[in-house]
């Protein structure tokens, strides 16, 4: 398989490098207006009055009332609305649009509108939430979702234990700060309402529009354009920026751009989740876990969103890679009258991954035991059941990745050299794993994903998949697996931006399955079509079947939480300023288990960036919600990694062909993410000796983990 | 609606800076910043505006054994491109903002902008950087840069005056240090920074220059306190940093907190004096 | 008021307010949409172009501080061969993802290597810190740029 893997030029470099990807707002558009969303500035009120000014001619205002049928964004609850009506839950819902030629006009109308406001008492913090929880115990709307699963028999643990060990983690928001910001244009063409922009999922804006207009499909066409970067960002949020843009162009009869500002973004789209995680080991008197109870706690802003998936992947994800026989997991997402949180790269595994690594490392410390030597004892190892009583299919080769991880590293080496007066240096793990694919057995209850080849007389064959190019290759990927299973040149292979008129539902572009579930449904369809390429022209269909191999039981949480999994390993290095307590993360090293990476450089630019991307969420990107309110919402003030706060990557792939994935291909694009912030707090413990259980570790953070000690 | 004054000399710039108190844009990269809105603080002036770019008079820099001085209108790309200034002056003006806000940035604009985090202006403090602001109507002023700045984003500069020059004395100074602090390694704002500049001749210190940014309304330098402790003998590092310690004005806000800032300026301080002035 | 100034080394009037940003001239004016509004306030560096050769942030640059001076964009830059060289380093590397940043990065490669042909490695992370992105985690636009230095080699 050597040379599949071998990189090729990507099929959007030449357009992207020549500045020729026409972005959304790239696009002319004679007669366009423009829409603005005109917002709740309270947290949570009831909506008494909006009072307009006088709207000019070639104005428009955009509202609830235009929604023929439902005002209900459809993701999972049905709980949050295109455009608040009785009441405002967050600051920043969108109340209406005011649409119009010119953006200063329209700017100046939305200081005109006066709104009446009658305050409710807000849910500012996962406490209050806690605390509103209890005080109502017949009001279940303070916890969004709430899941628990058991293993074995945790009370038995208990009883067995010699020793108890717990603590309590913390992680915060993120932005994704995609650099092209949410984007949206639509145009009324009757029958069909055209709608393209900057998306993941173009099935999810269809079926938005669907609930919110009640009309057939063949009356809606979504085409996703060249987006510039999502990480989940543009996964389910923009339902809403691509359902307004549409109200407004049936409205007004004329092409409508919606393009959020970047303050905007920052402050009113959904971020991740920030999450304290309560976890107690139980240690037999050989010093193994041999029960662990972890209880995740989130914030899940107004609205159910994907908050609940979200809080299933922590809740399948809390004991990491270890094979503990007796668990109790729980998770509970709180509602506040903060920001949107939703999807965004690990999808809730950073979180629970973080506070597993600490927890292991800690209980390491405690016992005199190397961190990696006692994490590798616990191991899952071929044949073992998941948390969850899964299979994994395939080998497991943590011990393998490990091996070669601390090779590449020289970690024992470096554990064990001292400090310079100029620098306190430290050296930190982390082992770690990402489900690919939708959770339990979504991909068949829910997607059921479609993928279509279409063969021309020319002998090229064109794809046709809801599958979404955001960076990650996806328009080179898909085509060489194609082109591969055709013994063809991939330069024969057609796939262009999707839209849901010629293209069936894939999928969204998230979960880190696009070439692992769409991509081997590709590659079945291709092989259907190989069978019968002398003809001339025609099309074939695949359709996804749950594999016999898979069990999922979603009452009781049991059997393979994944289809799929990927895993990893990272070193990192740091240094620590003794004066200025600035954190400076030198070397990343990771060593994953990705299967067969179809195109090396493309699996190159996800490890890189999902590392930094990681490294920013790890150290400086600070995001705090102050009354309902995020503190930073400019790029200078939400601060992510310039070129020269990178770390050097060095990085290794192992060996170990999927046994589910395209030519033997695994997930891969959020796996490098999951794993670095414990491995860069594990590296500030080593380097300061204090105990550190909260990212991000800005300066601050560090000098005020000093001046307590531990 | 923002009208601009096409003046190409700088008499023609003062004149219309007196009679129409013009508003002055020099590298924009402060004014051009829009508030929600979308307006930028020109914009909502409705101002006559002096493009200082368009006069010759304020792009020179001039070295002479005594002074640099440099016109209000260089950029800071120029300035450190110019091989007659030294890194004493040029380290600060590297970590302003990026590359290309460097381009358009101006030395004057910098320091008009009054800025608590202002990124020359430590320097500009140490070295008793001085700066000419000229009038119609009157000979031009020459006062220094501890007089000018007065408070957060308030100078002296009265409404019919332009800054026109900085002059920085020329001093040979032994040995400097520059840190700033930002949230992260590029283009930050400063949370706090520190320069200090130190003068030896036949390995007695004979002049130092402490002072730090972000940590009080304007920048913090003492000339009494360098002169008392410089007098001290044998050297008491300790005072040094319990002097300071009493006169840094660090706040908590978004960036960051007065206890971390407090904590990093001594901490800077003390190892400056350990390393480069009492080894 | 006209601004008259150099775009693409054609020499062009426009008629503006003066604090309207070149960005915008250059976006819906000219129709040259290869810088970006990535953030409107200088600091992503997806608007820059250069001016006189040197980077800087078009979102920042209201039409007054362009008169009579040299504008290029990534539309008249790619007809060079220094382009070219660029093009070719950034494709061995796979610097390229979104794509939303390479526009600003590719103007930044050349405001570094018309000063510096031969960039170390710092010089170059030093030349791209207003730049951001958020996919590639930089390294390989680095190497990008590096690649471009060897391969248009005497271009410089």
């Amino acid at each position: 398989m050597e040379s599949f893997q071998t990189s090729i030029k990507r099929f959007d470099f030449d357009d992207k490098i020549e500045g020729n990807a026409m972005y959304c707002a790239d696009i002319l558009r004679p007669d366009m207006l423009y829409a603005r969303t005109f917002r709740s500035t309270m947290a949570h009120a009831v909506l008494k009055s909006v009072t307009l000014p006088t709207i000019p001619e070639g104005y428009f205002i955009v509202d609830a009332g235009d929604i023929p049928q439902k005002n209900i964004i459809p993701i999972v609850e049905d709980d949050q609305p295109f455009f608040a009506v009785d009441n405002v839950n967050y600051i920043g819902e969108p109340i209406l649009l005011v649409v119009g030629p010119d953006v200063g006009k329209i700017l100046d109308l939305m200081r005109q509108i006066k709104v009446e406001y009658q305050p409710l008492h807000p849910i500012f913090t996962i406490e209050e939430a806690k605390q509103h929880a209890l005080d109502h115990p017949d009001d279940p709307s303070p916890i969004l979702a709430q899941y628990q699963f058991t293993k074995g028999e945790i009370e038995y643990a208990k009883r067995m234990a010699k020793r108890v060990i717990e603590d309590r983690y913390e992680t915060g928001y993120q932005e994704h700060a995609y650099l092209e910001p949410q984007s949206f244009d639509a145009e009324y063409i009757p029958p069909v309402i055209h709608v393209s922009g900057s998306l993941q999922c173009p099935y999810y804006v269809h079926d938005a529009l669907v609930n919110a207009l009640g009309w057939d499909s063949s009356r809606i066409r979504v085409k996703q354009l060249p987006t510039g970067g999502g990480f989940g960002g543009k996964e389910e949020f923009p339902s809403l920026p691509g359902v307004h843009a549409a109200l407004a162009a049936i409205k007004t009869g004329k092409p409508v751009r919606l393009v959020y500002d970047r303050d905007e973004d920052i402050a009113f789209t959904t971020k991740r989740h920030p999450a304290a995680i309560q976890i107690k080991s139980y240690l037999d008197e050989a010093d193994g876990v041999i029960g662990c109870e972890v209880e995740i706690e989130t914030d899940a802003g107004a609205y159910t969103g994907l908050s609940g998936v979200v809080l299933q992947r922590s809740v399948f994800s809390a004991t990491g890679v270890y094979d503990l026989p007796n668990l109790r997991v729980t998770g509970k997402a709180y509602a506040t009258n903060n920001v949107l949180t939703g999807a965004f790269r690990g999808f809730g595994g950073p979180q629970a991954l973080f506070a597993i690594e600490m927890h292991m490392e800690k209980i390491a410390r405690i016992l005199g035991v190397d961190p990696i030597d006692y994490k590798r004892a616990h191991f899952f190892q071929t044949g073992a059941r998941s948390a969850t009583g899964g299979t994994f299919a395939g080998a497991i080769k943590l011990d393998e990745i490990t091996d070669t991880l601390v090779e590449i590293s020289g970690y024992h080496e470096k554990r064990t050299s001292k400090n310079s007066p100029d620098k306190l240096t430290g050296i930190g793990y982390s082992a770690f794993f990402h489900g690919c694919g939708f959770t339990g057995a979504k991909e068949a209850d829910l997607i059921h994903a479609r993928v279509k080849l279409k063969k021309y007389a020319d002998d090229t064959v064109e794809i046709f998949a809801s599958s979404t190019e955001i960076g990650q290759g996806a328009l080179t990927t898909l085509r060489k697996i194609v082109a591969n299973v055709l013994e063809i040149p991939v330069e024969h292979i057609l796939h262009t931006y999707p839209n849901t008129q010629d293209c069936p539902d894939s999928g969204p572009t998230v979960a880190s399955r696009t070439i692992l579930i769409v991509g081997k449904l590709l590659e079945e369809c291709a092989m259907d079509v190989k069978k019968r390429f002398n003809e001339p022209e025609f099309e074939v269909v695949r359709s996804y079947h749950y594999p016999s191999y898979l069990f999922w039981d979603a009452e009781k949480l049991n059997g393979n939480a994944y289809p799929d999994y990927s895993w990893g390993s990272n070193v990192v290095e740091v240094e620590i300023d003794p004066l200025t307590y600035e954190l400076s993360v030198t070397k990343v090293f990771g060593v994953y288990d990705i299967g067969t990476p179809i195109d090396v450089k493309i699996v190159q630019g996800q490890i890189e960036g999902g590392i930094q991307q990681g490294l920013g969420y790890a150290m400086m990107e600070n995001l705090e919600s102050q009354q309902g309110r995020l503190r930073q919402n400019s790029l200078t003030t939400y601060m992510i990694p310039t070129s020269r706060d990178v770390a050097t990557v060095t990085f290794r792939l192992i060996e170990n062909p999927s046994l589910t994935g395209p030519f033997g291909a695994r997930g891969l694009g959020e796996l490098p993410l999951v794993g670095i912030a414990p491995a860069i707090a594990s590296a500030v413990q080593d380097a300061l000796g204090v105990k550190i259980t909260r990212i991000p570790l800005t300066a601050e953070a560090i000098l005020e983990a000093i001046n307590h000690g531990h | 609606m923002v009208t601009l004054l096409p003046v190409r000399t700088l008499m023609e710039a003062l004149t219309v800076r007196k009679e129409l108190h013009a508003t002055i844009l020099n590298g924009a990269t402060d004014l051009m910043i829009r508030d929600p809105n979308k307006q930028t603080a020109l914009d909502r002036s409705s101002a006559s505006i002096i493009a200082l770019s368009q006069i010759d008079e304020l792009r020179h820099i001039d070295v002479d054994e005594r002074t640099i001085q440099i016109g209000s209108a260089v950029t800071i790309d120029e300035i450190l491109r110019d091989p007659r200034i030294e890194e004493i002056i040029k380290s600060p003006l590297r970590s302003i903002g990026s590359p290309a806000i460097r381009t358009m940035a101006t030395l004057g604009g910098n320091i008009c902008n009054a800025s608590p985090a202002g990124d020359s202006l430590p320097m500009l403090y140490a070295l008793d950087a001085r700066v000419v602001l000229a009038s119609a109507d009157a000979l031009p002023r020459e006062i220094p840069i501890a007089a000018f700045l007065v408070g957060v984003r308030k100078t002296s500069l009265r409404s019919d005056e332009i800054l026109t020059q900085i002059i920085i004395p020329n001093d040979p100074f032994s040995a400097f240090s520059f840190r700033k602090v930002g949230q992260r390694k590029a283009n930050a704002i400063s949370k706090c920074s520190f320069y200090g500049a130190v003068k030896k001749e036949e390995g007695r210190v004979t002049d130092v220059r402490i002072a730090f940014g972000a940590v009080g309304t304007t920048v913090i330098r003492d000339r009494q306190q360098e002169l008392e402790l410089l007098q001290t003998s044998p050297p008491d590092i300790d005072a040094w940093v319990e002097s300071y310690d009493r006169l840094l004005r660090p706040i908590d806000d978004l960036r960051s907190t007065s206890a971390y800032r407090r904590r990093v300026c001594l901490n800077l301080l003390r190892d400056f004096l350990e390393r480069s002035v009492f080894p | 008021m006209d601004i008259n100034f150099i775009l693409n080394g054609t020499s062009v009037t426009c008629n503006a307010d003066p604090t309207r940003r070149l960005l915008d001239v250059l976006r819906e004016d000219f129709r040259l949409t290869a810088a970006k509004e990535g953030c409107g306030e200088g600091e992503c560096g997806s608007c820059a172009v250069l001016i006189d050769g040197r980077l800087v942030n078009s979102c920042l640059l209201p039409m007054i501080l362009v008169e009579g001076r040299s504008v290029v964009t990534l539309e008249g830059y790619k007809k060079t061969q220094r382009f070219h060289a660029l093009k070719a380093g950034f494709q061995e590397a796979g610097s390229v993802q979104c794509g939303f940043c390479t526009p600003g990065f590719v103007l930044a490669a050349e405001a570094l290597l018309s000063e510096h042909p031969n960039p170390t490695q710092e010089q170059a992370v030093i030349a791209v810190e207003g730049n951001l992105c958020r996919c590639t985690g930089y390294a390989m636009i680095i190497e990008g740029i590096l690649n471009a230095a060897k391969i248009g080699e005497g271009l410089w």
